[in-house]
């Protein structure tokens, strides 16, 4: 585990010259241009586009899906209020890159409603593309265990206490995943990210036993370690993050406080990309427990400030 | 800013006036829902569903933990349509008693919105009402375009139904400094979760304390008061002592300095911490450097001689 102090250390020199390696000796900076990031931040008021240049940053969605592929997203979608839902500019984005790469079919892991994507401003546009996505009907809240829908897993590899987990089959059928959350606030886990979002690949049973399996109710360690444990099940290809905007008390389902940074995140990396985004909701990662739990078990980078980060205004 | 000030006041009268009406007999929760005249149209379609206990995370998606710090019982959800298409849900949830109401509406309420006169507390923000009364909790969102008047009317059709007023956690509340400082936004709560939703003194819990209060001075300069109380001083001074111990270890906290009972720092965001055990009461202040503190800390040792004497 890295230490705190390290990071402290690493936080403030990068503070220094900003992520965009201004300052950095000329050879590095030339180097770190040429590199593809391993974070892509893009900030801007066209979200849509935002989300569209990160994942080029990235290399592009080609570098990621092959043509015939089946692509699987999870989308934070399911809420009503203001910053509490992914903006659907964003998945919106992501389909038609996915399109675009050769997809040859996409699949929302999570039911999706018609009137979510009816909230975008391109949605006339992205209209018949809309009509493509697949969805799996059953994983809604409060999903219930189907034979047909799901199954069990005794046992996650690497997990420490997640057990006996009902997890959506569909997931196993995609040859690319795509994890799409909203950055904000949740008075368990204090952030939510992508680390949490994949909850949404189980059933209410087993998201239930998260929170309460320890025997203790309130137990943030034993929720924590959980999530980092369902996502040994499967790693995302990639991380989109809307941090456009996003409640920051009375989370997850709000009305909350709202913060606008107009920022969309995209990585690989998922405990680095959530890490990231928990300093836009004024936490450190080390003050997170999940992030911290995900990090130990080798999901990725806590000390996000060590890896190649660009920044680009849309 | 002026009517929020004064609903403050009035509730701060409100909670120090002695004997408050006691509890009657427990009404069936779905009788609380509104009446069909209270509807303007909207008839139920969704029935309605209860959910006691632990099966409050089949009706939350996400943040059931917070209820249950504060004491939960059992909640209904209602879900309606009107002939233009539109919904209307209602959730009342029963907690424990009506402290657990007033802390869980506390956590939720927004601070920069003006409550509305509903309930014992209320807030109609955008299409969204929640409002406290006696030990329920009431929220009701709608998408219809123009939402106020229906929450309004479906609000005060549930408060109506509720015969007792609901009373606070009056001796802590008493606690909150207000003399030299505008009234805060006040957040009750009984656990790790609670705290640590206001602010995060330690990623672990290592508190054990009764309840506490928290206000949220938002003025510049901004400023925010934990009290958190204990069964008696000994308690108090040993939970202090781990506190302390647990802070001085993060990085979290640079500038360090523990002498006795107080403690002081500065966190990652250029806040000095203020920590001090007093009484059966540990308290924190974390404000900026503008701030009066020695007042603040005056006030709080000052509230404290007056309820403990």
């Amino acid at each position: 585990m890295i230490k705190r102090r390290a990071f402290l250390k690493k936080s403030a020199a990068a503070g220094a010259f900003s992520v965009l390696g201004l300052a950095m000796p000329a050879g590095a900076f030339f180097t770190v241009l040429k590199k593809i990031p391993d974070i892509a931040v893009a900030k801007g008021k066209n979200y849509f586009l935002s989300a569209q240049k990160a994942v080029n940053l990235l290399g592009g969605m080609k570098s990621m899906i092959k043509p015939g592929q089946k692509v699987g997203l999870l989308i934070n979608s399911d809420f009503t209020q203001l910053g509490a839902f992914v903006n659907p500019d964003i998945p919106l984005a992501v389909i038609d890159l996915c399109n675009e790469a050769g997809a040859r079919e996409i699949v929302c892991l999570q039911k999706v409603k018609d009137e979510y994507w009816k909230r975008s401003r391109f949605y006339e546009e992205m209209q018949e593309q809309v009509a493509e996505v697949k969805h799996v009907e059953a994983n809604v809240f409060p999903a219930k265990f189907s034979e047909e829908h799901y199954k069990m897993v005794e046992k996650i590899a690497g997990a420490r206490k997640l057990e006996n987990v009902e997890v959506i089959r569909e997931i196993d059928n995609c040859d690319v995943f795509i994890n799409i959350p909203i950055a904000k606030h949740h008075p368990t886990t204090l952030y939510t990210g992508a680390i949490k979002n994949m909850m949404g690949l189980t059933t209410r049973k087993t998201n239930v036993h998260m929170h309460l399996g320890s025997g203790v109710k309130n137990d943030p360690e034993f929720l924590g370690q959980c999530l980092a444990d369902i996502n040994l099940y499967r790693r995302p290809d990639l991380v989109v993050v809307d941090a456009t905007e996003f409640i920051i008390s009375n989370g997850p389902a709000g009305p909350g406080e709202l913060k606008k940074p107009d920022t969309v995140v995209a990585g690989r990396d998922i405990v680095a990309v959530d890490a990231l985004c928990a300093t836009y909701l004024d936490y450190s990662p080390y003050d997170i427990t999940a992030i911290i739990k995900a990090h130990e078990a080798g999901l990725g980078k806590i000390d996000y400030l060590s890896l190649n980060i660009k920044e680009i205004f849309v | 800013m002026m009517k929020q000030t004064v609903t403050i006041i009035a509730g701060l009268c409100m909670m120090v006036m002695p004997g408050w009406l006691p509890a009657q007999d427990d009404p069936a929760l779905d009788s609380l829902l509104p009446a069909a005249e209270a509807l303007n149209g909207f008839e139920n379609t969704d029935g309605v569903e209860t959910y006691p206990g632990d099966e409050l995370f089949y009706l939350i998606n996400g943040g059931a933990d917070l209820y249950f710090e504060y004491g939960f019982e059992k909640a209904v959800r209602a879900g309606y349509k009107n002939p233009e298409g539109n919904r209307l849900t209602i959730e009342i949830y029963e907690m424990s008693d009506p402290q657990a109401a007033y802390g869980i509406y506390s956590m939720q309420q927004m601070e920069d919105d003006i409550p509305d006169e509903i309930g014992d507390e209320g807030q109609i923000i955008s299409n969204h009402a929640a409002f406290m009364k006696d030990r329920y909790v009431v929220k009701i969102h709608t998408d219809v375009p123009e939402p106020e008047e229906i929450l309004e009317k479906v609000a005060r059709s549930i408060s109506s139904k509720i015969d007792v007023s609901g009373y606070k956690p009056l001796l802590i509340l008493q606690l909150l400094p207000v003399k030299k400082t505008e009234f805060p936004v006040i957040k009750y709560f009984r656990g790790f979760l609670g705290l640590s939703n206001i602010y995060q003194l330690t990623r672990t819990n290592i508190y054990d304390f009764r309840n506490g209060i928290a206000g949220l001075y938002s003025n510049d300069p901004e400023m925010t008061v934990i009290i958190l109380s204990y069964a008696d001083q000994e308690h108090a001074l040993i939970q202090y002592d781990k506190i302390a111990n647990n802070m001085s270890s993060l990085d979290k906290y640079n500038d360090f300095h523990r002498q006795n009972t107080t403690l002081t720092c500065k966190d990652r965001k250029h806040h000095f911490v203020y920590g001090s055990v007093y009484e059966k009461y540990n308290f924190f202040i974390i404000y900026s450097g503008a701030n009066n503190v020695a007042a603040t800390i005056q006030e709080i040792r000052e509230n404290i001689d007056l309820i403990t004497m």
